[in-house]
Formats: structure tokens, sequence, C-alpha cells
């Protein structure tokens, strides 16, 4: 479970990872935008994947990628414009690759037809000229010309000049014939100092520079051999038009494409002042994406796990110790434990910070899942994604993908419309799903967009009655209407496509949100779409609650879905048609006691507490004995044993040994028979 | 035995170096990315440093060149791909790295390039400043 000391091992994680980031990335590419990032973030992913795979004997994951690289490379100096079949290459690409890591550990081997496909389209992609060399070669290819695309008139030279070594006696500068060069067009230059000799051989006027540039230009290769009309002699000057000739480079290794050199006082003349390098552009655009990693640590999550939980163990022995002080009267004792009080607090506090994550990776996983099932259903989606940076607990993160997966599956499936339909509907063919997340009090708050058709809430109703869910003359409003499909056994799928309907319906959705103790909302517009709402707890592992109690026994509720405390007087309690309904302020509100639900033997008090919660946007209430105030608690558990129980959601331990139970609203509700969550099934009073 | 800063973005290829180096009696740090591996070179004296030239954000090359600058630089070997479409190899060496490796290499390989360079005097730090 630790970080493995294996280098091999460690080359399979960071794969794994470079993988998701180049899945990220490739979809970033649109048509019509700038994505010189994108790109810049691929290529090195591709150029990472490639070198560390070569040095731990991903031999063939490394010839591979080289392709990928190259094509890439294409792209980044603007020879290659990106399109939607680059991205899906690059993608089958990505999954090649895991696959051939995959191969690696099973023993079984990848389709290696597959990837010689991929190659083969990736290649039908490039320039005619530019078919890419096999990865075998050392021939470097064609220095990054201008990073902007040649227009349709203008051509791309490469251009070599070494000068004569007198060429500055001569009473030429150098920087005046490449400042010429530069006024024709588009120009990179790069300074070769390889023939720079020993200090012992050097001859202090000798000008021993040369000079690799990359000029785009419309003027014509006699405009260029014109800059140099009067130092041509006895010096070495090459021109090559790059996409008539092709990259086939033949020049010395001094054609590398080196960074110009800012300063240049180890050089005998002064350097022509350096171009952006397409290099160290590329590397500042995405520091901000790459730069906050690097002062990471990475740990692995079960030891995170394993300090949360000592960290619950040290919060209920302090509360223990401080009870136990308490009752021993040593007044010496109170400052220490108190100290300790704040301490406990504070790493408490640390430990759980650690744990959150944006939700930016679960959302990024959406980018595949739309630009592949909208392609599969024939549709044109965009995915927007909005406060990816907001963070939550990594375990509320895990089990949050599976309902939203399923949720914007919903979307593309039944909510967005064929391009024809939206475009007869006056709206734009693309349609939009839009996720977002952003904190709202101690919750997060995840939605899912779309604009789409809408809920047909006729035809829900219409399923509804014809599943027997409800009566056929049911008065109910559109929320509650909305809430059917949250039924067991209630779907919506006229058919069943591969994209969904298979059986998981939106019951299954509500049950996951509501085991991370989150309240699901749908509100809709016939014609302009349908948003769902996810409201979810910011952790898992601590809640602040409302202490309560009944009889000898301690429950907590959770603080944020309490609305008030009423008081409950023996004569107030009416039940009407067998059900316990409370007037709060003109409002009957019904109640749930939970001294009869837990079966706690005793006799109630003459005055009893009445917890008002809000559930699913329904008010309803919890007698109790005493309501004992605010309590911020580490959850415990119950253990795989008592999952099945639905009325609680944990437990924790009091200061004084006492087990808490921890109430989960949704399956109180449930259990006491009471179906608010379901208005339709209950007779409205 | 030589105290050896590595510098490389990619954790595998720094585990890799760091394996080999330490089993030959070195005594490692390791960096990242240039940002930070130029941090340490300010704070303590190494006698080797070696780093992956295509680097996110601050790459070999601009390390190299901020530690010159700043005086602090000491023997260096730069590490990059073969067959790389960014051969970054020459200008490294002209900025003065005294070897350059590219990958893939073996553990020997690595080893003999160090001490290649180790068995050669440092590069005079405040000579080219400016």
């Amino acid at each position: 479970m630790k970080y493995s000391h294996n280098p091999t091992e460690t080359f399979l994680q960071e794969a794994a990872e470079l993988l998701e980031q180049v899945e990220g990335n490739a979809l970033e590419i649109m048509p019509g935008m700038d994505c010189t990032e994108s790109v810049n973030r691929l290529f090195r992913a591709f150029h990472t994947i490639k070198g560390s795979g070569s040095m731990f004997g991903f031999g063939e994951v490394a010839a591979f990628t080289h392709h990928i690289e190259t094509a890439l490379d294409y792209v980044r100096v603007g020879r290659m414009a990106t399109s939607p079949e680059l991205v899906a290459l690059l993608l089958a690409a990505r999954d090649h690759i895991a696959a051939l890591l995959a191969a690696s550990q099973t023993g079984k081997p990848a389709d290696a037809e597959a990837g010689r496909l991929i190659i083969e389209e990736l290649r039908a992609l490039l320039p005619k000229e530019a078919e890419p060399e096999p990865a075998q070669s050392t021939t470097p290819p064609p220095p990054p010309a201008a990073a902007e695309p040649a227009t349709a008139a203008a051509q791309a030279y490469r251009i070599l000049f070494r000068p004569n070594i007198n060429l500055l006696t001569a009473g030429t500068d150098p920087r005046s014939l490449l400042d010429e060069l530069r006024g024709l067009g588009e120009c990179t230059v790069v300074a070769d100092a390889s023939a720079i000799p020993a200090l012992s051989k050097i001859q202090p006027d000798g000008c021993y520079l040369a000079w690799n540039v990359s000029l785009v230009t419309d003027k014509g290769e006699s405009a260029i051999r014109d800059v140099f009309m009067f130092v041509e002699d006895g010096a070495e000057l090459r021109i090559e038009a790059i996409l008539a000739a092709g990259p086939a480079a033949s020049d010395s290794a001094a054609a590398a494409p080196a960074p110009a050199l800012p300063e240049a006082a180890h050089a005998p003349v002064a350097a022509p002042s350096p171009q952006a390098q397409p290099a160290r552009a590329s590397a500042k655009e995405s520091a901000a994406a790459a730069g906050n990693k690097s002062s990471s640590v990475r740990v692995a999550s079960e030891r995170l796990d394993l300090l949360v939980n000592l960290v619950g163990e040290l919060v209920m022995t302090h509360s223990r110790i401080s009870q136990v002080a308490a009752r021993a009267g040593i007044a010496n004792l109170d400052t220490p434990v108190e100290d300790l009080e704040r301490i406990v607090a504070s790493i408490r506090d640390a430990v759980l910070g650690i744990r959150m994550m944006p939700i930016a990776t679960t959302f990024s996983r959406f980018k595949r899942l739309v630009h592949d099932l909208s392609a599969e259903l024939g549709k044109e989606i965009d995915l927007r994604i909005t406060g990816e940076e907001t963070e939550l607990d990594k375990t509320v993160l895990d089990q949050l993908g599976d309902p939203l997966v399923h949720l914007v599956r919903n979307s593309i499936d039944h909510a967005i419309e064929s391009p024809e339909r939206r475009e007869r509907a006056g709206k734009p063919r693309r349609g939009t799903i839009h996720l977002s997340a952003s904190h709202e009090g101690s919750n997060v708050v995840v939605t899912i967009q779309d604009d789409g058709r809408g809920l047909d809430l006729d035809a829900i109703r219409a399923k509804a009655i014809d599943r027997k869910l409800i009566a056929p003359d049911a008065v109910l409003s559109q929320k509650e209407i909305i809430n059917l499909i949250f039924l067991p056994g209630f779907s919506t799928a006229e058919k069943v496509t591969s994209v969904s309907g298979r059986g998981v319906g939106m019951d299954v959705v509500r049950r996951q949100v509501e085991a991370l103790r989150g309240t699901i909302q749908i509100s809709t517009q016939p014609g302009a779409g349908t948003t769902v709402a996810l409201s979810l707890p910011l952790t898992l592992a601590i809640i602040e609650g409302q202490l309560l109690e009944i009889g000898h026994d301690q429950f907590i509720v959770p603080m944020s879905a309490v609305a008030e405390n009423v008081e409950l007087e023996a004569v107030e309690r009416t039940s009407r048609n067998g059900r316990n309904l409370v007037p709060v302020r003109g409002e009957l509100i019904p109640y749930i006691r939970l001294r009869d639900l837990f079966e706690i033997r005793g006799q109630a008090p003459a005055i009893e507490k009445i917890v008002i919660v809000h559930h699913e946007g329904h008010r309803v209430g919890l007698v109790v004995d005493r309501v004992l105030g605010s309590h911020q608690t580490v959850i415990q558990s119950l253990g795989r044993f008592y999952r099945h129980i639905e009325v609680t959601s944990g437990a924790t331990i009091m200061g004084d040994g006492r087990v808490a139970l921890i109430l989960d609203l949704a399956g109180l509700v449930r259990a006491s028979g009471q179906s608010l969550g379901h208005p339709a099934l209950a007779p409205r009073s | 035995m030589a105290s050896i800063l590595i510098i490389d973005d990619s954790p595998s290829i720094r585990l890799f170096l760091a394996n080999a180096l330490s089993k030959a009696g070195h005594e490692i740090a390791a960096a990242p990315g240039g940002r930070q591996g130029f941090a340490a070179l300010r704070k303590r004296r190494f006698d080797l440093v070696i780093t992956d030239i295509f680097m996110p954000e601050s790459d070999g090359i601009e390390t190299i060149r901020n530690a010159r600058q700043a005086g602090v630089l000491p023997r260096v070997i730069a590490i990059s791909s073969k067959d790389s479409i960014m051969n970054l190899l020459p200008a490294a060496k002209m900025l003065g790295a005294m070897h350059t490796i590219q990958k893939p290499f073996t553990a020997e390989q690595l080893l003999e390039a160090v001490s290649t360079v180790l068995r050669q005097p440092p590069p005079a730090l405040a000579a080219s400043t400016g």
C-alpha cells in the first residue's frame, strides 16, 4: 500500500496519471479555438511516457508513443491543424498505450493491429510531404517553425548561416543580417555555438557562431539570398524550403534546435537577441497546470484513512479525559486538558483537510463520456464545467462518480435532443450539459444542468399511474410529479439504449446520494432543460450535529437539516387519520416519535421537544425528550454487519463512553412509514 | 562519494537515478522541477547536478542558466530522450553541461558518466556571471 520503491512500478503509476491528463487535454481541443496549451501539455505527457517508458523496458510503448509525439509536434509548430479526427486518434492512442502497459502486467499481449491502425490513420492526417520518420531514426526533424501556421502564400524556410570567421573584422554586424531576416516574416533564430574552440585556440575577433533560422515568409527565396549577398564569401549558407522539400534533415547535428542564448558573455560575439523558444514558451504557458503538482507528496489513501480513524479515536479519548478530569475535580488538570482540546481540534481539521480534493478529477472523466456517448447517439453536445476547484472529501468524491455518471448519461440519452430536432425547436444544434460545483454553507452543491427537452410531466404521471404508483385521480404538484421518478421501478426511458435504461433507475441514484448524507433535487422547464442539484456534505468523517436524548439514549441529527426546535405538550398531540401531526405556526407538520421507533422504555416527560428538520423540501418533526445542544463529532461506521440498518448513518462514542447513533433522516422517514419523500403516496392533509 | 542533486519531473526516473546513485554510495537529493532544483542549488553546494532537459515550467536549460547566473553551478550532467524532437542536449552542453546522456540508459552507463564527470574539476562558479 505504500508508495512503491520500484522505478518500474512508479512509472506505471506515473503513466496512468499522464494518460489521464492526456484524455483531459485531448478533449479540450475544440475546432476553431486556441488550444496551444492543451497541445503542449499533450506533447509533454507523451514525451515523458516515451522517455521513461524506454528506460524501464517498455520499448513497445516508447516506439508507439514516438509516432504520437511526432504528430503532435507538427501541430505544435503550426504545420498541422487540430481536428476531431486527431482528437479521436489521440484518445485511441491513449487507450492503446494503456492496453500496452496493462499487457506488461497481465502478460497477455495487447492488440498490435490496433496500434498499427492508429499509426496509419495518424500518418494519413499528417501533411502530405511530412511523413514521420521511423522511431529509430536519429535525424533531428526540422526545427519548430514559427508558432503560427503559415498563410496560404507563405513558405517556410530553414536557413543555416555559418559566416566566414572574419565576418566581424570585415565590418559586418551579424545582428543586422538577422534583423533583416526578421523583417521578411515570422522568424525564429537559434544560435549554434558548437564551433567555438577551446580558449587557448580562440581568435579573439573571430566569429565562431552559426545560426539556424526558421523563417516563414511570402517574399520568396531570392529575398532571403539578398540578405546574405555581401557576406556569402567564405560562408556556409544553406536555404531549404521546408514544406516543398520535406523535412528530410540532411544537416549535421548542428541543425538541432538549440535555444537562443539570452546571455552571450561566453560567446565571442553578441548573440542575436533570442526569439521566444517554443520549448520555453510552452513551458511557461503550461506552468499553471503543472505548477502545483511538483511540490506535493503522494500518499496512499489507505494511510490517510488510517490517520482519520486515529484522529477520531483521539478526539473521543480526549473527551473522555476531559470528563474524567472534570469529575476528579483536580484544578491543575484544567489547563492541560483545554490545551489538549485545542491541539486535537487543530489536528482533526488539518487531517481532514488533507483528504479534501478538488472535484476536477471527477468532473474531467465526463469529458470523455460526453464525447463518446454523444458521438454514439449522433448528438452534438458541449460539456461545460465550472467550479472544478471546489474541494470535497476524497471518500465523498469516490462515491460521487457513479450517481454523476448516471445523471450525465440520462442527460445525454434522454434530455438533449438530436441536432435536427433542436433546430426545429429553434434551439442551437449543439446541446450543452453544464456540470458545476460550489459551496453552500457546510455543503457542496453539484449541479448537472442541460438545455434539453425538459421532463415530460404528463408522461411521468401517466407512467406512474400505469405502474400503479399513484392513484389515477391523485392531485400532485409539479415537484411531487418530478419526485415520482425517484420511486423504485420507475424508468422514463422509452426504449432501452446502450446508454441508459439498464435497470438502474433514479431510485438507485437517490440512494447513492443519500448514502453520502446528501440530498437530490430536480427542477425542470419543459422545452428548456432540466437541472439536477446534489447537495453533499464536505466530508463524511465529521458531522456537526444536534445532540438529542430519549431516556438514557443519545442521538445525533445533522445540524444542517435542523430548522427549529419546538415544544410538544401532551395536549397538543393530535393524531389525524392515524398520522402524527402537530400544528407549528399554522402549518400541520408530521412528526416521528423516536421513542416509539427505537422502542425506548420509560415514561416520556410531560413536555417533549420536537426537532423540526428539513427533508426533501418537507418539514418533519422528530419527537425527543431533550435537546442537549450542538455537538461536533467524528463519525464511526457501524461496520458491514449493520449495513442494512437504514435509520442510522453511523455512530459516535460520547465522552462518557456511551454510543450515540447518528440519525439518517431519509431512512427514518422510510422506516416510520410516512413516505414523506414520496408525497404522492401520502394523503394530502 | 559525492553529493548529487537530481532534477527530473518524472518520479520514475528520479527513483531510478536515486536508487542507482545511492547504491554507488553517493549522497542524493532530488527535486521535481527546475524551480525547486535551483532553490536547492542556492541553499547548499552539490558536487554534481543531474537534470532532465525537457520539463514543464522551468526546464533544464533555464535551470542551468539560472544556476550559472547565480554563481552556484556545479558539474552538470543533462539527460534527454533519444530521438527527441526537442533535442536540447547541444544547448545544454553549450551552457556548461559537462556530459549528456540519452534515454534509455542503464545504471552502469549512468555511473560511468558520473564517475567521468566527477573526475573533472567543477566549473569556475563565478566565471561567467552576466
